[in-house]
């Protein structure tokens, strides 16, 4: 309830100043740009309306609340490994189509392998010259670092990730913080997975890291997935498929059993399962359904997985039906999946699309002849990140 | 001054206009600045609320009535009794009605909702400001915001060039 009534100014008081017109105040001026989508074109038009909006929109206090406003950043597009090198493929419309040349990386004139992207960042492993290539495509940043003796002998997979565990940080604009990259590593003659961290805070290698007993694993190429505050990867397996586990926290490294009867690991893909727990998709043979399995660990430690979901795929909206793709014979695959979002990328005959997990709904990404990894890249997208533009402001 | 109406606490809020406001202070703590006021016992007189006047403060009175969570006669909470997404529901309705003013308005809004704390209402305004600009080219939101292009042709041309992608 409400009452009001007019009261008498005192005499001698003195009048009340004019509110400014509100766009003049800087604060409101970054309360309203603050809420712009969070799209990649956002930002760099905002900054060309005039001088003071520029300056709200690089500035770097101003950039860190509308990432916190926004929270996750929007999916580009994906880094993929192709013929012609590790190639940017944008997914929005104009005009947040950023153009591959944008944000391809640079040649490696020699054989390159596309390890993953987290948290605005893509790792790349240099065969040739055995080292590892961090790039921060949008800012154009990189660091080249040795990889450690022992992992210059086979096959490579890792990971990167944003180092900042501060309260507070939201990934997504993590260009500027410090991160970390894990390797790991089938040693051949003791059947031994090996894993080494890199933390580019001290710019050095840790201690090489094994598991407690020798696993007959190969490593299946798979991207790595982060559940919590632990790595993981698809394994082969002469009998059972396995997944790597790499915990962050304790710096341990485990080979634990895949679901009963995984048998095509390609149309597998580690997720994080709902409560936060590891988990797996798994697209059945003839493209009928969708199992979603969860790993469940008791109050001992001892795991079991559990089969959480089966959704056949004529129930999924959007996809062309199993009839179709049985009658003409087409290949479908899982080719990525997308930590933040939950959704898994699916390549069926020429088409990426992108189904999300919770909801079971899909989405016609674009159109493609490359079955290749799909490594989501998330970014947001500022103004003056690339630039070398000098503004007297 | 404080006082106490049918059982309820009541606040006094003063416009620099000379109006002023007797309201609940359940309704006024909506505003985390008078929340903190209040808090810090602060608030034992009446208080003047600089730089808004009493057309603006009103209608953010009106906002805060509406969105406080009321009590009804057995002290439950009202979202005890209505199902939460018909009372978001309702209030979605009520807010999108009351954000039906003019562009002066809204900006007066804008700035009472900052200076006030309330980030529902900041929300709102700001977020109904970037709707109605969005989509539109860049003079047609320097038109709406009366903003001056203070950009030299060459800069303005440098920086379209920086993202040129963002302008097509």
């Amino acid at each position: 309830m409400t009452r009001r009534r007019r009261r008498h100014q005192r005499r001698g008081s003195p009048p009340a100043p004019p509110p400014p017109p509100s766009l003049e105040n800087d604060d409101l001026l970054h309360e309203i740009l603050l809420r712009i989508p969070p799209q990649p074109s956002s930002l760099p038009r905002a900054s060309a309306v005039c001088r003071r909006w520029r300056r709200v929109a690089v500035d770097p206090k101003f950039t860190a609340r509308f990432r916190a406003h926004h929270g996750k950043p929007p999916l580009l597009g994906f880094s993929q490994r192709r013929d012609d090198g590790i190639v940017f493929a944008p997914v929005l419309d104009a005009p947040d189509r950023v153009p591959p040349e944008r944000l391809d990386l640079p040649r490696c004139d020699s054989e390159a392998h596309l390890l993953g992207c987290r948290h605005g960042r893509v790792l790349v492993f240099d065969v040739a010259r055995a080292e590892v290539l961090v790039c921060n495509p949008i800012t154009g940043e990189q660091r080249r670092v040795a990889v450690p003796p022992e992992f210059k002998t086979g096959h490579v997979n890792g990971a990167v990730l944003c180092a900042d565990r501060s309260q507070g940080h939201m990934h997504g604009g993590c260009r500027s913080s410090p991160f970390k990259v894990v390797l790991v590593f089938m040693r051949s003659h003791d059947h031994r997975p090996l894993a080494c961290v890199y933390s580019s805070e001290i710019n050095s290698w840790g201690h090489l890291i094994q598991t407690e007993a020798p696993h007959p694993v190969s490593d299946s190429g798979s991207q790595s997935t982060l559940v919590g505050n632990v790595l993981y990867w698809l394994l082969n397996h002469a009998e059972d498929d396995g997944i790597l586990q790499f915990d962050l926290d304790r710096h341990s490294l485990n080979v634990i059993e895949a679901p009963p009867r995984m048998s095509f690991p390609c149309n597998c893909q580690i997720i994080q399962a709902e409560d936060g727990t590891l988990g797996l998709a798994i697209l059945s043979h003839r493209y009928h359904n969708f199992q979603v399995w969860q790993r469940k660990v008791n109050c001992h430690g001892v795991g079991t997985w559990v089969l959480r979901k089966t959704t056949e795929m004529h129930d999924i909206l959007g996809l062309p039906p199993p009839i179709e793709v049985a009658r003409r014979g087409r290949v479908a695959l899982i080719r990525g999946y997308a930590e933040d979002a939950n959704e898994i990328f699916l390549y069926l005959d020429g088409t990426v699309y992108m189904v999300q997990l919770k909801s079971m709904q899909s989405r016609k990404l674009w159109e493609t002849h490359h079955a290749t990894l799909c490594n989501s890249f998330n970014s947001f997208y500022m103004p003056g990140d690339c630039s070398s533009l000098v503004l007297t402001l | 001054m404080a006082t106490r109406e049918a059982g309820k606490k009541m606040i006094m809020l003063k416009s620099p206009d000379g109006m002023e406001f007797e309201v609940e202070e359940a309704v006024a703590m909506e505003s985390q600045t008078i929340r903190k006021m209040i808090e810090d016992d602060c608030a034992d007189t009446a208080i003047l609320i600089p730089n808004i006047n009493s057309k603006i403060l009103s209608r953010v009175i009106e906002y805060c009535n509406k969105h406080v969570p009321t009590t009804g006669a057995t002290g439950a909470a009202a979202s005890d009794t209505v199902a939460p997404a018909a009372l978001a529901e309702d209030l979605k309705i009520w807010d999108a009605e009351f954000i039906k003013v003019n562009r002066a308005t809204r900006f007066d809004l804008i700035q009472a909702a900052s200076y006030l704390n309330i980030k529902g209402l900041l929300d709102l305004t700001s977020q109904t400001t970037i709707d109605t600009i969005s989509d539109n080219s860049l003079e047609e939101i320097r038109s709406f915001l009366s903003t001056k292009n203070d950009y030299l042709p060459e800069e303005e041309q440098t920086i379209r060039r920086e993202n040129q992608w963002a302008f097509q």
